[in-house]
């Protein structure tokens, strides 16, 4: 108790040095609690922006159908499958659509694109698309066969609002159809890959061209908490054993390399956040016992053994860490708070051309946050270890005889 | 006299010298690490995605990129060829015919991209023939063709079957040609093993009625920037005839992900910065604290202050420089060491990123331009924090120092 006693006091003894603990840790937690978040809050906004806008949370297709987009390869059943979804309950909503690769022609342009039928009711539950419309409207216009555009498209091919396009595409059986839209509204989603090759129409007038009454090629499925995908397409998966049912990180390719990679990234942001602050808490501690040679000698000379004089150092740390750790929380906290809510604004990057917003807005979750605290307060007090074993290899005589 | 005195003052204490220097050296080895790492994976992925196949520079003929039709092939003359040759950059130059045609089996048609290759060539830049995952790689004379893994998948063919290709040849001549299988070459890409198929060059001349003609030249040079000086070199010798490209305006989406990874990669290197920052700021508030007493010494007896605050300042000023300079010769084996031995990704991500062609390594970068960088911005961080010390000291009082 006496040496908690005196470290207690060493610490106010001298203050500047006690300051520059203090503050290392401080700053070495908030440095590793924000750089995570950072990351961590860039990703999520990547992967919400993708879920929201281009792939729900779970799509059901024939298997292959979204090898090639082969009109044939549709689920004769699908309302029967989106009604039985919809009643479960981790679902929220569900839409069918029925999608076709054909070809669009302007008098500027002959290309591909993919033509999506969709229930514009259904659809706004499983795709925030419609918030996305910078002219006209989503299928609210009175017009016959409306379609909607990316403007990506528009400016490509040079259509306009209100004009007719036609649209050739294969329907089930594999004859070719023409079918003629007028433009009802522009899109922006942001991410000129998706938007250079969608476009919307109605899914009853979709089925037509395909020559069908009923079915559908892709259901998607928005579910109450984000984070069962897996595990609820795997369900469904078992249930419709003939049908391939993905969750969204398997929907695109690059998606579960990307958040793969990302957790490895995080970890080697974190590891030199803490490898900094290792070695600028050594250095000070390390200046702060050197500095106190005479001191710790003096303690020796009078009886003070070493285990002792190892164990006040060590509780000094302790105790400054235990003063700087709750301010470095309070510190990342309001740091990622204010810009959790705010956002970081990276408008200077390339953001845009790749689809996602340049605001960044941090966020961790609780275990992260924890884990990251733990890392950083163990490392303090590693980073005491060396500087205190030093202090014992002192010997009184020759400490003292310094100046 | 000051800066001698200053100088001396290093010397005098070792150990407030070596740990003051440490921890410079140590924030240089550590931000050149974390920008080593990063363009590490930027130059893995610009080669696996650009370098590999499609070359970091290409030659073709003047909008031949935007409308992609034979009808802008070129003949390879002997200028082009010696100017080619003459510049330095480039260590090998590759023709080739690139066309589409609809390939077709049964009842199955698809697009493909047909590519004419000089067979020999392909194998020495591209290592082509490496990517033969089945049956054998072509010979010049070869009437036959090698096909992506994807598009065999797809078309549920073989090696040995025989596939009829239908498209358009140059200047509206129609290209029909029935060719035997003779591989099956597989790349990272989905994107690419689902569209290429390879013909010799020889036949590839036959079937689009090219007549010996190219529509791109992949220029292969020894590193990505290699390739843009090489493009612009060209640029300029070719002549407003030909367009020289880069893998940049080649790969407009690589050069974006990378641009928006540097933007993240700041904010990240900005908190590092601070961190070492205040590693520094804190040492030398130490340094302050402990000499009050000197300090207090050298007023008393009629130093000015502003000498004083000039020979604390400069004495850091020559720790920032030589800091800096030992942290750059420190930062190199580190680095190195990973460039030799790059670290290894977990097994799960590994196997996806190989599927995508990326080396699934995290490998540093040795390029000097990083190296010289972290240590002028580290040097810089410091002789910045040393002007708190200089403004201290220039408002010290000489009795209450002297006194602690």
């Amino acid at each position: 108790m006496l040496l908690v006693k005196i470290a207690w006091k060493n610490i106010w003894r001298n203050k500047v040095r006690s300051f520059v603990v203090i503050t290392a840790i401080s700053l070495g937690l908030w440095a590793g609690v924000f750089g995570s978040a950072f990351v961590q809050g860039m990703m999520k906004s990547k992967v919400e922006d993708v879920i929201q806008t281009e792939m729900s949370h779970i799509q059901i297709h024939v298997p292959k159908f979204r090898d090639e987009y082969d009109g044939s390869l549709y689920m004769k059943n699908g309302s029967e499958i989106a009604d039985a979804l919809r009643a479960k309950d981790q679902v929220e909503a569900v839409s069918e659509r029925m999608i076709s690769m054909g070809g669009l022609a302007s008098s500027r342009k002959n290309g591909m694109i993919k033509l999506v039928g969709v229930n514009p009711a259904d659809e706004k539950h499983v795709s925030d698309i419609y918030t996305k419309v910078i002219e006209g409207s989503y299928f609210e216009s009175k017009k016959k066969r409306p379609i909607i555009l990316s403007e990506k498209t528009a400016e490509e091919y040079g259509i306009k609002m209100n004009s007719k396009i036609i649209f050739k595409m294969l329907d089930v059986d594999g004859q070719m159809t023409d079918i003629a839209f007028k433009v009802v509204g522009i899109y922006n989603s942001g991410n000129p890959m998706y938007d250079k090759m969608t476009a919307f129409v109605k899914l009853d007038q979709m089925r037509q061209g395909f020559g069908i009454e009923t079915g559908s090629n892709e259901i998607a499925v928005w579910l109450n908490d984000h984070n069962q995908s897996e595990t609820i397409a795997h369900d469904f998966q078992d249930k419709y054993s003939d049908l391939e049912v993905l969750p969204w990180m398997d929907l695109s390719p690059g998606m579960r390399m990307m958040i793969e990679a990302f957790d490895v990234y995080l970890y080697i942001i974190v590891g030199i956040i803490l490898v900094a602050l290792l070695f600028s808490i050594v250095n000070t501690m390390l200046m702060a016992v050197l500095e106190r040679v005479r001191e710790i000698g003096m303690l020796m000379a009078i009886g003070m053994t070493k285990n002792r004089v190892f164990k006040i150092i060590m509780y000094e740390t302790v105790f400054m860490t235990m003063i700087g750790a709750p301010i470095g929380l309070l510190l990342s906290g309001l740091t990622v708070g204010y810009f959790g809510k705010n956002g970081i604004d990276l408008s200077g990057a390339a953001y845009e051309a790749q689809g996602f917003g340049s605001t960044v807005f941090p966020y961790l979750d609780i275990e992260s946050y924890i884990n990251v605290t733990i890392m950083v307060l163990f490392m303090a007090v590693l980073a005491a270890v060396y500087p205190a074993l030093k202090a014992l290899s002192l010997k009184p005589v020759e400490a003292i005889r310094k100046i | 006299m000051i800066l001698k005195l200053a100088w001396r003052n290093i010397w005098r204490s070792k150990r407030r010298t070596a740990i003051t220097l440490g921890m410079i050296i140590f924030a240089v080895v550590l931000s050149t690490l974390t920008m080593s790492i990063k363009e590490g994976m930027y130059e893995n992925m610009i080669k696996s995605t650009a370098g590999d196949f499609s070359g970091y520079a290409q030659v073709h003929l003047k909008d031949f990129w935007v409308e992609k039709t034979l009808d802008y092939a070129f003949e390879v003359d002997q200028k082009m060829v010696s100017t080619i040759e003459a510049e330095k950059n480039i260590d090998g130059y590759l023709p080739r015919v690139e066309g589409f045609a609809l390939a077709a089996m049964y009842n199955i048609t698809k697009g493909t991209a047909v590519l004419g290759i000089d067979v020999e060539k392909e194998k020495t830049f591209t290592k082509l023939n490496e990517r033969v995952v089945e049956g054998e790689y072509l010979l010049p004379d070869d009437e036959s063709i090698l096909i992506g893994s994807g598009l065999a998948k797809y078309l549920k063919i073989g090696v040995n079957d025989t596939l009829v290709l239908i498209g358009g040849g140059y200047q509206g001549r129609s290209a029909v040609g029935k060719y035997h299988i003779k591989g099956i070459v597989k790349f990272g890409s989905p994107e690419l093993s689902k569209q290429l198929v390879f013909l010799p060059m020889k036949a590839a001349s036959t079937f689009f009625a090219t007549d010996g003609l190219v529509t791109s030249i992949i220029l292969k040079t020894g590193s990505s920037d290699k390739g843009i000086a090489a493009a612009k070199h060209l640029q300029k010798n070719l002549g407003d005839e030909y367009e020289a490209m880069n893998w940049k305006e080649l790969n407009p989406e690589l050069v974006n992900m990378i641009e928006t990874d540097k933007v993240e990669g700041y904010v990240f290197m900005f908190i590092l910065y601070l961190v070492i920052s205040f590693g520094i700021f804190g040492t030398m508030l130490m340094m302050l604290a402990e000499r009050k007493h000197e300090f207090g010494v050298l007023v008393a007896v009629g130093m000015k202050r502003v000498k004083l605050a000039l020979m604390v300042w400069g004495e850091i000023l020559i720790l920032s420089i030589l800091g800096s300079i030992l942290g750059l010769i420190c930062a190199f084996p580190v680095c190195y060491t990973f460039f030799v031995k790059p670290v290894r990704y977990g097994e799960e991500v590994a196997k996806m990123a190989e599927e995508y062609g990326i080396e699934a390594v995290i490998k540093t970068s040795l390029a000097p331009g990083i190296f010289i960088e972290q240590a002028v911005i580290v040097g810089l961080i410091a002789s910045v924090i040393a002007i708190y010390p200089f403004l201290k000291l220039l408002k010290i009082n000489a009795v209450n120092e002297m006194r602690s």
